[in-house]
């Protein structure tokens, strides 16, 4: 299980990690954003029961989403 | 013809008292917070790891009031008297409770989001009044059940705020403690049934 913050994902993307964070709280469907008017403060509650743990995680340990990763090519 | 049985449900109750905790963390959806183990006072407490930002807001001076209020438009016909329909206008959750510990900086800095800016420096702790920008935090109370009380029953709202600014009440005769209510908020990009909050219990 995960607490994901902008900070804690900050040594892994810089200046992106905000725009990484939103990415997990749109996978994940918590639907806070890092900064404005969506903004909730204490982080997203990431476990393996949350819907697309699989994509979260691999955004958390510093990966690129795989999303539809079953979808084949031209179809 | 045969009886149905009857229940009076007397064990499927909360027994208090509940603890408020705020900065937890948002629950992804159809997740529900995480409770760790009993700490020392015999209460169940958030995850430590899930919510790394949350903190209890300690005692109140008489327990605390959680509730889910629902207005809804009646639709009436001249013809008949009673309501013949009606449309859910609004739904709103909050947590109502006096607490005491308003000379404590999370504390104090919790009941004046939106006009309140915490500062401390060598001798001081304080907040000036003036304008700042809204900062909501994800708020349960957490209680255990009746039934069993290594479970818990949690009243969560996902974006919360303190409303109606800070009033505390000073005298000798009474134990001094602001009177607060949190409001929950929608967070809008959730499915449109879990955009509140959530009351759940462990089974």
């Amino acid at each position: 299980m995960y607490n994901v913050t902008v900070e804690s994902l900050q040594a892994t993307y810089g200046a992106k990690a905000a725009e990484k964070f939103n990415e997990i709280s749109a996978l994940t469907g918590a639907g806070v954003t890092a900064t404005g008017f969506g903004a909730v403060e204490g982080g997203i509650a990431v476990t393996k029961d949350t819907p697309n743990f699989a994509e979260a995680e691999k955004i958390i340990k510093g990966g690129t989403a795989v999303v539809n990763s079953n979808k084949k090519e031209g179809n | 013809m045969a009886g149905t049985a009857n229940t009076f449900r007397v064990s499927s109750r909360i027994l208090g008292p509940g603890i408020i905790w705020a900065g937890l963390a948002i629950p992804s959806a159809s997740a529900r917070l995480t409770i760790a183990s009993v700490d020392s006072d015999g209460l169940y407490t958030p995850d430590a790891t899930e919510n790394p930002s949350a903190y209890a807001l300690g005692a109140t001076k008489d327990g605390s009031v959680a509730s889910v209020k629902s207005t809804a438009q009646d639709y009436f016909v001249d013809e008949i008297l009673a309501p013949v329909d009606r449309k859910l206008q609004v739904v709103e959750m909050s947590i109502k409770a006096s607490l005491i510990g308003i000379a404590d900086d999370k504390v104090a800095t919790l009941l004046t989001r939106g006009f309140g800016t915490y500062a401390t420096s060598s001798g001081y702790k304080q907040t000036t009044i003036g304008y700042t920008s809204d900062t909501f935090t994800s708020m349960a109370i957490i209680a255990p059940l009746r039934e069993d009380s290594t479970k818990v029953y949690v009243f969560h709202m996902y974006k919360a705020i303190a409303e109606g600014g800070l009033e505390v009440q000073f005298n000798h005769k009474e134990m001094a403690a602001a009177p607060t209510v949190f409001k929950g908020y929608a967070i809008t990009t959730r499915a449109l049934t879990d955009q509140i909050g959530n009351a759940w219990w462990q089974i």
